[in-house]
């Protein structure tokens, strides 16, 4: 039980040190109060506008400005929106579901295609479904996942039309937000799976269990593959911090409603604390996600308890 | 309604005859269980072709303990694999020769056929137990594994069989062990569980693979003596490969030594500890402190290092280090040829007749 508490411990610090780094930046990039106060600064003169600066705190040094945004974060005040008028994390929270929506589709997709590939692969070596499938998971690993959206949405939302290019509601969207954002974890998770299949196939107790006169099917699956799990399920975790961070451009590019849009347009608008909202939000996911991963990974090798 | 004889009592009057069967003078020997004729195998690498095994020959009879043994790389591994078609496969391809198993050639059957074999009537103890266990499955599991690959038993019953292997190869606990993965246990006690492993669908043979030259000398002594003990209560025969002369004495019938993919001389064991005829063998035996020694000695004593297999070899492929070598050893490999009843040598000056050139 204290691995768990220390990998949670652990997490805190993860998600403090990401806040961290996107405050310091945004502020770098200068303080928003012009923004916040729009046209309405023409008809102000620099007193009054320093008086809202300082009315607002933004002229205090950013560690300050971060520790009063800590003090009010962790009872649960985020802070406000400057451009949607309501709490922050009120704005983050609503799009939420959408963000969780196409990551899980990409996620399942990615696991559904790469794994049994990778299997085949394996078990096939230098034979046709081999050659494919690895040429197919290069060419997905090299394509930037932007440039693979823009061809998926030239040819099937402005060719053929047999999809929409742009926004939500049916299940025809997903689509293609779904396929960008998986591509790159199906060709990474292939290739991971059919290597260390390889690898495993080599191992004595893969021998061993040949000699036993189980079916090779068994052989593949109870002992290659499940070995091979291992090294995979690592690559996963690491996998819902990619997905999570590459929505943000999925979503932008397909003007998915998501968390990843909302924090584009609010950086773009300086909307610090829908930023800051976002951010610790999906280092959130992340590390309750991985922390989830590390658990099933001990689940899996019964070398690694949870004690140690 | 009298009906054809049932194969059943057949069989049972074939042992009953074979039991009357004089013994004395080889006149009406006992079928051999196994027996390997010419088996070659290669290996197709990118380095070109490596020849691990030369046509070799042996048989084994039923409860007989035939030792093999030989330097690194003399092919004992790939010969004893090739047995049950486990040779890594590629590069490795079994080119030649025929192994007849209680008269069915092994090398003919088809895959299902072969795997009622594997883990069945043969089964196979490998030198490593770290690495030849599956570290994420229960050690149970693995046992239940091949048992119920051969036998119709339920889950539960196949558990209880495996809990008794476990126990007849001395775990202490075995109720509990079973549960217990790989990494819970000790080499010496891994090579245990291995053992219950490949004895838990009663093999008529086994396949021992150095099966203690992992172990530390107390743990060897102990594993030698269980499977002597189980040999002798269950009639199994058994094929030990080991690079150690003393426990080759304590537990063999026959000896078979090997050299570059070669049997090079084979012969019972006092025999061959009394009257070695093949300048290897001498050489292997003087590296031994006395003949009747306990001491572990590794077979290296032999000046010299074993030729490269990769390609073909011209001649003996002793020639470069035998110090009796002539223009014939250079040219021509010897076969193997009996020099005595039983006592098969590979050599053009053998040391026991004085040679055949
Ligand atoms: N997978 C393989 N690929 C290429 N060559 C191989 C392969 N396996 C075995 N060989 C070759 O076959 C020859 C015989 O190897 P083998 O493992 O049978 O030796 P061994 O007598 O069992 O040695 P050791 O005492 O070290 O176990 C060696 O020359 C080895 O290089
Ligand atoms: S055949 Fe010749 S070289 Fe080979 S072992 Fe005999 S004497 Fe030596
Ligand atoms: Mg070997």
């Amino acid at each position: 039980m204290s691995y768990v508490i220390r990998r949670v411990l652990q997490s805190v610090v993860v998600v403090f040190g990401v806040s961290i780094v996107a405050f310091f930046m945004l502020f770098m990039t200068g303080d928003p109060t012009e923004i916040i106060l729009g046209d309405g600064a023409d008809h102000m003169t620099v007193q009054q506008i320093e008086e809202f600066r300082v009315k607002m705190g933004f002229d205090r040094p950013w560690y300050i400005q971060y520790a009063s945004f800590v003090g009010n974060a962790v009872r649960g005040d985020f802070g406000y929106s400057f451009t949607r008028h309501q709490p922050a994390f009120q704005v983050i929270i609503e799009k939420m579901p959408a963000t969780i929506q196409l990551a899980s589709i990409a996620f399942v997709l990615s696991l559904l295609i790469s794994i049994p590939l990778g299997v085949l692969s394996a078990i096939n070596p230098h034979k046709p479904i081999d050659r494919i499938s690895t040429f197919v998971a290069l060419l997905g690993q090299s394509i930037p996942s932007f440039w693979l959206s823009i061809l998926l949405m030239l040819l099937f939302g402005v060719k053929l039309k047999w999809l929409p290019i742009s926004g939500s509601g049916t299940w025809q969207h997903l689509v293609m937000p779904a396929i960008a954002l998986a591509a790159f974890p199906i060709a990474r998770n292939m290739r991971l799976t059919r290597s260390s299949m390889l690898d495993f196939m080599q191992k004595d107790f893969v021998r061993t269990a040949r000699a036993k006169g189980i079916s090779e099917y068994r052989v593949v699956t109870s002992h290659v593959l499940r070995n091979s799990l291992l090294p995979i399920v690592t690559a996963i975790g690491l996998e819902a911090g990619f997905l999570l961070g590459g929505s943000v451009i999925i979503e932008t590019i397909f003007g998915w409603p998501g968390v990843g849009r909302e924090i584009v347009q609010a950086i773009g608008s300086k909307d610090f604390y829908v930023v800051q909202a976002g951010v610790i939000t999906l280092a959130l996911i992340f590390a309750v996600v991985n922390l989830i991963i590390d658990l099933a990974y001990s689940w899996i090798d019964p070398r690694i308890g949870f004690g140690s | 309604m009298i009906q054809a004889v049932p194969p059943a009592s057949m069989e049972a009057m074939e042992t009953s005859v074979s039991n009357f069967a004089p013994l004395e003078g080889g006149l009406q020997p006992e079928p051999a269980l196994l027996e390997v004729r010419d088996l070659t195998t290669k290996f197709y690498t990118v380095d070109g072709v490596v020849n691990a095994l030369n046509g070799i020959s042996y048989s084994v009879r039923k409860g007989e303990c035939l030792a093999i043994v030989g330097e690194s790389g003399s092919g004992k591994t790939v010969g004893v694999l090739s047995i049950l078609r486990l040779i890594q496969s590629p590069p490795g391809k079994i080119v030649g020769g025929s192994i007849s198993f209680k008269g069915t050639d092994l090398l003919k059957l088809d895959d299902n056929a072969l795997r009622d074999i594997r883990g069945g009537a043969i089964s196979v103890i490998f030198q490593d137990p770290m690495t030849s266990l599956n570290p994420v499955m229960r050690v149970g599991a693995q046992i239940t594994e091949n048992i119920m690959a051969h036998e119709a038993l339920t889950r539960r019953q196949a558990r209880d069989k495996a809990i008794e292997m476990l126990s007849r190869v001395g775990i202490p606990t075995p109720a509990k062990r079973v549960d217990d993965y790989p990494h819970q246990f000790s080499g010496g006690m891994r090579q245990r569980v291995m053992i219950a492993m490949a004895l838990s669908c009663s093999p008529q043979l086994i396949i021992a693979d150095e099966p203690t030259t992992a172990l530390d000398v107390t743990i060897q002594a102990q594993i030698v003596e269980l499977v002597k003990k189980l040999q002798s209560e269950l009639g199994t025969a058994v094929i030990w490969i080991s690079h150690d002369l003393g426990v080759v004495a304590r537990l063999a019938d026959r000896v078979a030594v090997m050299y570059a993919g070669h049997i090079v001389e084979s012969a019972p064991v006092d025999e061959l500890y009394a009257r070695p005829a093949h300048p290897y063998t001498i050489g292997l035996l003087n590296s031994l402190p006395r003949l009747d020694a306990k001491v572990k000695t590794k077979l290296q004593a032999i000046g010299g290092l074993p030729p490269n297999l990769l390609g073909e070899l011209r001649g003996c492929p002793f020639a470069p280090r035998c110090a009796f070598a002539t223009d014939i050893c250079r040219a021509q490999n010897p076969a193997l040829l009996e020099v005595t009843p039983s006592h098969g040598v590979a050599c053009w000056h053998d040391r026991l007749t004085g040679g055949r050139a």
